[in-house]
Formats: C-alpha cells, structure tokens, sequence
C-alpha cells in the first residue's frame, strides 16, 4: 500500500518537473564465451523504459532518475538476455556485464528456416499464405515470442491465427512482402541464417520504431555487414528434415577501424531425398554485404542477397492413399507394415532415376543501399532503396485429352470403386497400391511411350509438364526518422513508395518426347467444340505450336504501387509510456494481359451491371476481357493506433493497443480469374478492423512471463480460394468477399527459474478465429465451362482453416556454466481447422434436402460441417536438444548441438487439409452422398521423428 | 581478403542458376509381335446366338489368339469406352472401361488379343468382346491390363497387344453400302461406306443435342434408309449436317434390330453436294 501511495504521489506531481536527481549507471558488456566485448548491445532500465547501447568496446551510459530499485537488462543478438538488479539511488557503475551466449537463438532459427521452406503447396494451384514462418521470427523478446517460432512451427502455428498478409518484414528498412499476395516467402532467403540475424521485432500491434506495424507483427531484419558477428563461422548440418546436408560458411569483418565493414556468406544445402519421398532439396544462399561509416554521423550500406531454389514438393492425399502404403523405417527402408503419412504423390521413377512433377525453382535477388544519419546521439534518418527480383516456378503435369497422370487420381484408388459396388475392381487396386511402387507413383514411362504414339501419328504431345512462373520486380524506397525530442518526447516517422510490377505466365518445362504442344484449353474444345475460338488461350496465335521455353496459356501483368505515410509519438511518464500512431497509404493496382483469351475476348470495358444485376457505380466496378491494360483501382487507406504500457511496480507491467484502420483489397484477391480475364469481384472496399490487446507482464528474479488477451475484428474482408477440379480439368476459383472475421484468444508465457542451472517454461496460445458473417463469392471457371456465378457462402462460425488455435508447451531447461544445454519440450497441438470446399456451403448444395428427415439432416451436416482436427493424444509431440560449445586453444569455438523434434514419432498429427473440389450439387440424394463417398478430404501431417546435428566453428 | 575472393567467385558460379536436370528419356518403345492368330473374329462371333434377350457372355478358356486392326477409336468422343478391331473375316467390339484409348490403341493400330480370361457375347445384338457383369455383357476393367505381380514382374492379366506402330495403310478398305438391303448382320462392327446418301435434316440440324446421343435419318439411292447415331459428347456434335448427297463412312453397328452408323470423327464426312 506504502509502495502505491508512493507511486501514485509521484505520477501526480508535474510530469515538468524534468529537474530530478539522475543517477548514472555505466558499465561494460562483454560476451562470457570469449571475453571480447559485445557492441551494439541494448541496455534498458526495465522499470523506466530507458534505452541505450553498447559502443565499439561494449561501453554503456544511461541516465537514470534515482531509484533505489533498478533492473538493468542487457540484450544483443545471439546472447541471452541478462537481468541485473541495480540500487541507482547515486552513480553506479556495474563493472563488466557478461553475457552468455545463445547457442539456441541459431538452431532455433534454422528450424524455423528448414520448416519455412517445408512449405507444402496443395493441388489446388495458388501458393497458399500459409508461408507465414516469418512472423515467428521475433528475436528473443519473451518466452512467448521465442518458444512460438522454433515449437509451434512445424505446426504452422500462426500467431494470434493471422495469415501472413497481416505481418509485415523489412530488411535494412525495405518492405520485402510481395505486394501482391501480402505475404514474405522466407525461403527467398534460405540458408542466410548469419546475415539475418539481427532482427528488430514486435509482436501484435506493439509500437515499433521502423514501421506503422500491422495487426500481426513487424520485423526489421538489420543485414548490414556492421550488424554481423565479426569474424570466421564455418558449420555444418546433417539432418534428415527437408535437407540432409548443409554447409554455411560467413565471414565478417565487424566495423573496422578504417570505418569499412565487410560481410559475406554462401551456404548449400542438398538433399537426395528428404524425409517425405520424392522431395530432393537443391538450394544456395549467397549474401555479400558492404558498409562503409564516414564519420560519426553518416554511414552507407549496401546488402546483396539471394537464394537460388531447386526443390521437389510433397502433395497431400487421401487418408486410404496413406492407410494403403507401406511405411518407411527410419532408416529409410520400406517396412512390411502400412500406414504411410507421408506418401508423395508427385514422384516417380524415370530410368531409374526418381523425378518429381512437382518441382520449386526459385530464386529472388535483393540488394538493398541504405544510407544512415544519425542526427543526434539519440536520433536518426535512415533512407534506403531496394531492388528485388523474383524469379519464381513451379512445375506440373499436364495433360491433353489423356488418362490422368496423378497416380492417386481417384479411379486409381479402391474407394471409388467400392461406392459402384465394383468389389472385384476394389481389391485389385488396393493389392496393387499396397505391392507395386510403380502403381502408386507416377509412371513416367508410359507418358513417354504415350507422346512417342502421338508423335508416330503427327499428333501433339498428351503429357507434357509446365512451369508456372510468378516473377516480380520490385522498387522500394522508404526514409524513417527516429527523432527524440526530449526525454519523453520521442517521434517515430516515415515515409514508403512502392512499385511492382508481377508477371505471371507459363512455360513449356519439358515436352515428355513429344513434338510439340499446342496452346488451347482442352474443356473449352470440349465444352463448345463449334466455337474454335472459345478454346484459345491467345486469340491472336490460335492454335498455336509451343516447345519448350515458350510462353503458353496465359500471360498477364499486375502493376501495384503504393505511397505510405506513417509517424509514431511515443511520450514516456515516470511510470508509463504511452504512444499514437497514423498511417495513410494511397494504393492501386490494374491488370495488362498479354494474351485474348478466348473466353474474355470482348474489349475491356468498365461497367456497372453484373450477371444482368445493375450496381450502383460508386462502389461497384467490374470489368471484362482479358487483353490489354484494364482500368486503374484506387485505394486510400489509413491506420491508428494507440498505447502504452504502465509499470505498477518494476516488477509488475500492464500494457495496452488498440488499433483501428482500414487495408486494401489484394491484387490477388480481387482478380478473381487472373489468368483468362481481368474481372473483378463486385465489392472492393477496403477491409476495416479494430483490435486491442491487453497484457500483463510480470518479472522477478525468478518467474518471469507474460499474459495476453486480444481481439481483433474485421470487416469486409475478402479472399481467394483456388481449387483443380479433375472432372474439368481447370482451376474453380471461389473468390470471396464482404464477409466479417474475428480473432480472438489468449497467451501464456511463463519462465521460472528453480535452480541456478535448471528453468522451466510454460508457453501456451489459445485462439478462436471464425467467419463472424456468411462471405459472397463468384464462382469462376477458368476453362469457361459454365459462366460465373455468385453466391452466399453459408460459413459463419467456421473457423480459419491450417493453424492450429490451441498450441502449448512445457518445457524443461538446463543450461550448465560448463556450457552444456538440455532442452525438453513437451508440446499440444489442438483445434487445426480444415479448408473448406465453399461449393458445399451454397444454398443449392443442400436444396431439397429436408433437414426434418433425420437421415437427410444427418447428410445435410456432413456436407455442412467443418472438419477439425480436435487434438487429444495424436496432438502431444515431445522434442529434445543437447547442445555443447567448446572452446579450443583459448581462440577457437566449437558449438556442437543435436535436436531431436518429435522424439515419439507421433505421425497422426494432421497439419492441414482440405476438401476436394468435386461436389454435385444435382438436387438427387444419391448423387451428393456418393459424392461425398468418392473424394474424401486431403491431408497433411507434421514429420515423425526428425533429427538436426549442427556443429560450428567459430575463428 | 583472400577469403573474400573465394567467396565472391563461388557466388558468381552460383548466380548461373542450376538448371541441369538430367533425366534421360526412355527409348520409344513398340514391340513387334510375331506370333500367329488361331482364330478369326467371323469365328468368333460364330460361337454366339444372337437372341433376344440376349444370352450370357462366355468366357473364353482356350489360348485363342485373334490378330485386327482398329478401325473405330474413341478419339472424337463419338465412341465411348469401345474400340472397333477388323481382321479379314470381320469385326468386333472391344468393350473396354477406360477412356482415352486412342492414345494406346488408335485406328491403324495391329493389335493381338489373347482371348483367354475375356468374355464375349453380344450387347442389344452387337457383338463384343468384354467382362461379365450380371449375367450381361460388360466392359472390361482396363486395370487388369497393367496389372503386375510384384512377386514375377509379369502381367498375368494382359490380353491386348498393340503390335509395331499404328499404320493407316493397314485399316481395311471401307465395305461400300449403296442400299438399305445392303445391311447384314455379317457387316456390323465392320468398316463401312454409304454411298451416294442424302440426309433429311441436312443443312438445318445438328448431328446431335449437346450431351445427348441422337440419331440422324438417311436415305440411299434407292429409297431405303437408315440412321446415323452420335453421341452429343463428340467434338463435332454441333456441326450442321451437310445439305445434298455424298459418301459417309464409319462403323456398322446394330441396336435390337435397328442399323445404325457411328462416324469416327469429321474426316468420315466426305463431300455432300
């Protein structure tokens, strides 16, 4: 009672009274390991928000109002973090703070790196924003932030369930999310760990200092060659995740005295076959990285970085395709035992040889020139320009009027033939599945000896695969001002432009020894065999012969530009520090095509009416055709926010956000058939959202942690949903809009140190993220085949689909000063929702149902109904880490640490999933039961056991 | 500094992407079969009554080996889940569950079929060779013939043996048609042309409803007539019918009693004036 009279006494008195005792706390930081101090280190004063950093030799001044009871907290990249108490009534000096270092910080991050690219890409076409991992990769921070990314992640756990549109990731200042799709592919800088280490990260809708921030989180990624640890690392990996084998080797010169830094790192990594069959992993990093400090005040970088990717994918299948497949032992061998997980349906054997159709060839180099001003000790203008191009293909099969391919294609499977009674035709293809690889895999010989045929008879090729190419150039500019004005005053600003312009096109891969192919689409001939026009992917060379590396089926550009303005106050109280923030962005994006689709070949034209509905043109537009540059959509949108946190005591925190504003449609969003035509989805309002979150931080010498509560909502959002449909052989896309969401939860972060040398945690996420209204969708066909159609999607109270909304983890510490690590964690996975088919969810999927019936209403809700994957015993995985580092010869250090992830080999944990697109929606009962019957929903599950053996040099 | 070099050399290596994917295509693969047919399709189809209703297939348990040419493929649509095979004594239907043939046994195809293991009878009075299925005629799961046992490598299953390339020189000669009277039993599943025939919804109709089979009426020089069938699945289903009198050919088929021709595809449509 004494301590709160005494604070709130202090809080009324006039925060002017700026002329209070300061005391002065300094000291030396240096790292435990090797004795050499540790620039660049923030050290803050915990109760009173006071920040300062590390010099050149480690050296710390921070003034302090005089307190008797002070913590000092010292944090640097790959070190963990120190707490000190401090009496500051008078000046102090603390002598030489050392600092352990973080041996885990790297295996963490490698982990969520390798998970990042263990990216699995469903059949259903458009790459899935389930590429998210970024966002965990918040740097230390709490127990939360730092458990969430490496123990979630092979979970795809999404913070707060937000899909990756809503985080935003900088490197040296520059946005690096594609300004298309909202999200940043990690895997663009795969095998990078060294240079991108270095992070400045908030979580949820924290006030950062680069950034307005997003709903998400925000990380600005500091890849200049100062910010790299100085010296010679050399390691190396064997593991059996998405790759067996990765070298790294970086070097850095830290800043030198000349005022240059130097920064370079390559690193390889390869796999033959990773832990899902058929998936070989080929893949660079290459960073070079200069900088060069001309005085006190000026420095300029420049950072080069990029990560050619050769890598094949895994697919999810039907539970029976994995029910009827042998396993695999560990040791990789096959098992006279079935039930197998993770059955790839991509690969095949060729000579021999295995080939995957499914194949990721990516590469994006950045380079990024940033320039520094630091106009002040405690100020500065940070200007940076960057340049990125993305060269991104994906590989498939296709086929022209042909048996499919895909060796789980249905009829290949028992099920099918169980629904028509066909017993006999059942059991042969289950033996068969069960016996002969070359059944359940693709047969590449038979498409070869297929296209040998045709060439035989002057025919084009009937298999052939393509690459599917999303390419991107990118101009960025930003300027950001951290500008203290006063001791409390502080104002983070800045200022954003960004031009993109996305190419997305097909390429002839490879012909399969046929001749040639010829550019139509096979359902549109079949559909309306009369019209040859309708078929045509490109009016202007109809029928057209293509070999590989030509351009075929589609071709069409997408221009985004956006302007952003943004600037945070922060004002620091003795006890509080609370802050504002805006944005206001102008935005727009159109589409060029290159190619007169067939089916869009009228000219493009704005109008007001759809589907014989007439809108009012204030808020409608849409458009038709297909070639040409098509009508420019303007977006202005803003942000605020507001917050702070409030110090009870030192030990005791409350903070608040809350946020409000209101984001652009997608590009990828709101073209709801991109590659035949340039319509839009009738409503493009900016989506809105309001969200708060309240947390409440608690820090003793011996727990330590956190409690959050947060929820945001939003309206009229909107999202595309891309499904193959194998009956017609093209792309449904279900392109939905103006519905409502909600994301709500809870997290738990909580350390307590039992011992000197033992700590255990309890980190744990609870979640709801529902459809809080029933979206509308037009529905479109690529091929034509039937004209677009809008209707309700009857989802309210589905959850978000592919994350899991209840994640925990206990975990069990031990770190010995002889630098020995242990780690267990036994972690719970529970409530992945499934995506779902939005066909199943129209009105005229259950029409003439009689939900009165109870047979009929049992089929109305099994076409209804989300599926989830509850959790319970299948949800528990348990994950195990050693780790040693020693040092050699008083100069050289070895890390050597060994994970284990999932050490109980629990395979039944599904990660994902979604329902397959075929669905009758005749109004026969029959018919949709059956339906339902022969295809089955499509999963994926998180790896069994898997290893990582990492062992570093350090020079 | 020297590392520096090394590090700059290898990332300028590596910025010439890897593109080198070596898989080496297989060798076109089209055995020739030397073997002898011991049966002939008129032989065959000899072993079945015709009746109405029509009686069970018959599973043929003997190594009967009959040796055709394909002259009806499902590559237009027209025919579905057939193919047509002709030696020089007569035709046959190969019901076969399975789409896309075309790609595997296409008119001009030589093909052995080892009858063993397969069911032949007739379908509403037009001979096939297939399965059984519920004491009728049925069409055969194209599964079992590549069905391999993992223990022996062998296809125990296999019945159907393209032989060599598809050669169109190879395709007997159409049998030409000039009147309704011409129409027997001998003829169907054959190869035919109608000569000198005038269709009566020529110019102003379709040879079919989409997605419906329709039956398109005919008449010979004479006076007899006769009904072409198509299948509203076909890629020239929405062709108007030609105006005038020409030749058209394809294959002879019999529903119950009624003659009925199934074009193989647009080339079949000769010239109408």
């Amino acid at each position: 009672m004494k301590k709160f009279l005494l604070v709130f006494l202090v809080v009324i008195m006039p925060i002017a009274l700026s002329a209070q005792t300061l005391s002065v706390v300094r000291g030396v930081v240096k790292s435990d390991e090797t004795g050499e101090p540790v620039a660049g280190a923030t050290v803050r004063i915990a109760e009173k928000g006071i920040v300062s950093e590390t010099d050149a030799d480690g050296a710390f001044v921070l003034e302090v109002p005089s307190t008797d009871k002070a913590t000092v907290v010292v944090r640097a990249t790959g070190y963990l973090a120190l707490r000190q108490m401090v009496n500051a009534g008078g000046d102090v000096n603390l002598g030489v703070l050392e600092l352990k270092p973080d041996l885990y910080e790297e295996m963490r991050e490698d982990m969520i790196i390798s998970l990042s690219e263990a990216e699995y890409d469903s059949e259903d076409g458009i790459i899935s924003s389930t590429q998210n991992i970024s966002g965990l990769l918040t740097s230390g921070g709490d127990i939360f932030s730092s458990t969430a990314g490496y123990v979630f992640g092979p979970m795809r756990f999404r913070v707060r369930g937000y899909r990756g549109e809503y985080q935003k990731t900088y490197i040296n200042g520059i946005r690096v999310d594609d300004a298309e799709r909202g999200f940043f592919t990690y895997s663009q800088i795969g095998g990078l760990n060294d240079m991108v280490r270095n992070k400045d990260a908030v979580m949820g809708i924290d006030a950062a200092t680069f950034s307005f921030g997003a709903l998400g989180g925000a990380t600005n990624i500091n890849a200049r060659a100062s910010a790299i640890r100085k010296g010679l690392k050399v390691s190396q990996v064997g593991s059996n995740r998405t790759y067996t084998t990765r070298t790294m080797a970086t070097y850095a010169t830290g800043l030198m005295e000349n005022g240059w830094a130097f920064a370079a790192s390559a690193s390889y990594r390869w796999a033959d076959e990773g832990y899902v069959q058929g998936t070989f992993y080929d893949a660079w990093g290459i960073s070079l990285a200069a900088e060069k400090r001309f005085n006190d005040r000026h420095s300029l970088s420049l950072t080069l970085l990029g990560s050619p990717t050769h890598r094949g994918q895994q697919s999810g299948s039907t539970q029976e395709a994995y029910d009827l497949t042998p396993r695999q032992t560990f040791f990789r061998t096959q098992s006279n035992r079935f039930g197998n997980n993770y059955y790839n349906a991509n690969w095949g054997y060729q000579n021999g040889k295995v080939r995957n159709a499914k194949q990721v060839k990516s590469f994006t180099p950045m380079a990024i020139l940033s320039h520094v001003w630091n106009i002040n000790e405690e100020s500065k203008l940070t200007t940076s320009v960057g340049y990125k191009y993305q060269m991104d293909g994906r590989t498939s099969l296709n086929w022209y009027k042909a048996a499919d391919p895909r060796p789980d294609y249905y009829r290949y499977l028992p099920n099918y033939h169980r629904t028509i009674d066909n017993e006999q035709a059942a059991e042969m293809r289950e033996y068969m599945w069960m016996y002969d690889e070359t059944y359940r895999q693709i047969n590449w010989d038979r498409l070869y000896q297929t296209n040998y045929l045709a060439n035989e008879r002057g025919m084009s090729g009937r298999y052939m695969v393509e690459n599917r190419r999303n390419d991107q150039s990118v101009v960025t500019l930003t300027s950001v001002l951290n500008y203290k004005f006063t001791d409390r005053w502080k104002l983070d600003a800045g200022v954003e432009a960004q031009s993109t312009k996305g190419m997305h096109y097909k390429l002839v891969d490879d012909l399969l020894g046929a001749n040639y192919w010829v550019d139509i689409d096979q359902y549109g001939e079949r559909d309306n065999p009369g019209d040859a026009n309708f078929m045509q992917n490109d009016l202007n060379n109809p029928n057209r012969k293509v070999w590989v590396g030509d351009r075929f089926g589609y071709d069409y550009n997408i221009y985004v530009n956006s302007a952003n303005l943004w600037a945070t106050a922060t004002y620091s109280l003795r006890n509080a520090d609370i802050y504002f923030a805006g944005s206001g962005t102008y935005s727009n994006f159109w589409r060029e095509g290159n190619m007169k689709n067939g089916r869009a070949s009228g000219d493009i034209v704005m109008g007001s009416s759809f589907n014989g509905k007439v809108y009012d043109e204030s808020w409608y537009k849409t458009v038709n055709g297909s070639y040409g540059v098509s009508p420019t959509q303007h977006f202005a949108t803003y942000g605020v926010k507001a917050g702070g946190n409030y110090r009870i005591t030192g030990r005791h925190i409350i903070a608040l956000n809350v946020a409000h504003g209101t984001n652009a449609p997608l590009a990828t969003n709101a073209y709801f058939s991109p590659r035949v035509k340039a319509n839009l989805i009738p409503d493009l309002t900016p989506e809105m959202y309001v969200s708060a979150d309240l947390t409440y931080y608690f820090r003793t010498p011996v727990v330590n942690g956190r409690i959050t509560v947060y929820n945001t909502s939003f309206w009229n959002s909107s999202e595309l949903s891309s499904f193959y449909n194998d009956e017609y052989n093209t792309y449904i896309n279900f392109a939905m809009y103006g519905y409502n969401k909600r994301h709500t939860g809870a997290e738990l972060g909580l350390e307590v140190k039992v011992s000197p040398y033992v700590t255990l945690s309890a980190v744990g996420a609870y979640g709801q993220n529902i459809y809080t209204s029933n979206p509308n969708a037009t529905i479109s066909m690529e091929n034509g085949l039937q004209p677009d159609t809008e209707e309700t999607i009857y989802v309210k109270g589905f959850h978000m689909d592919g994350a899991p909304e209840i994640a925990a983890s206990l975990g069990v510490h031990y770190f010995h000063p002889t630098y020995w690590f242990v780690d267990l964690n036994v972690n719970y996975f529970g409530n992945t929702y499934m995506d779902f088919n939005p066909l199943r969810r129209t009105e005229s999927a259950i029409a003439g149902l009689d939900p009165a019936d109870p047979e009929q209403a049992s089929l109305i809700n099994r076409i209804r109904e989300q599926e989830v994957f509850v959790g319970g015993l299948d949800g528990i995985t348990v994950d195990l880490s050693i780790g040693k580092s020693i040092r050699i010869n008083y100069k050289y250090y070895l890390n050597i640490n060994l994970s284990a992830t999932n050490i109980l080999n629990n395979t039944r944990l599904k990660t994902g999933g979604y329902e397959q697109s075929r669905f009758s929606t005749t109004h026969e009962r029959y018919d949709r039961e059956t339906y339902l019957d022969r295809f089955p929903a499509k999963y994926f599950y998180a790896y069994g056991t898997t290893l990582y053996l990492n062992v570093g040099f350090r020079f | 500094m020297k590392k520096m070099r090394y590090i700059l050399t290898a990332a300028a290596v590596v910025l010439m992407l890897p593109s080198c994917e070596n898989y080496t295509a297989p060798e076109p693969n089209f055995p020739v079969y030397d073997w002898e047919a011991n049966m002939t399709i008129a032989e065959l189809r000899s072993k079945h009554e015709i009746t109405n209703p029509s009686q069970r297939p018959q599973q043929v348990t003997e190594d009967w080996i009959i040796k055709g040419v394909i002259t009806g493929d499902d590559e237009s649509g027209n025919i579905y889940k057939s193919l047509y095979i002709q030696d020089e004594t007569g035709g046959i239907n190969l019901a076969i569950d399975q789409v896309n043939m075309y790609n595997i046994m296409p008119v001009g195809q030589t093909v052995f079929v080892k009858l063993k293991g397969l069911y032949f009878g007739d379908y509403r009075g037009g001979y096939q060779i297939g399965a059984e299925s519920d004491g009728e005629m049925g069409r055969w799961d194209w599964s079992w013939e590549t069905f391999k046992d993992p223990t022996t490598g062998e296809y125990p299953y296999k019945h159907y043996y393209p032989s060599g390339v598809p050669d169109m020189s190879q395709v007997p000669a159409p049998t030409e048609i000039t009147s309704g009277n011409d129409l027997t039993m001998d003829k169907t599943c054959t190869l035919v042309t109608l000569k000198n025939v005038t269709f009566d919804n020529g110019g102003t109709a379709t040879w079919a409803v989409k997605e419906e089979n329709t039956n398109q009426n005919l008449k010979f020089e004479d006076g007899t007539s006769m009904i072409v069938r198509t299948s509203g699945y076909s890629n020239f289903y929405a062709d108007t019918i030609p105006m005038g009198t020409g030749d058209i050919t394809g294959i002879l088929s019999i529903y119950g009693s009624t003659y009925q021709l199934l074009i193989r595809s647009r080339e079949d449509i000769g010239e109408f004036r």
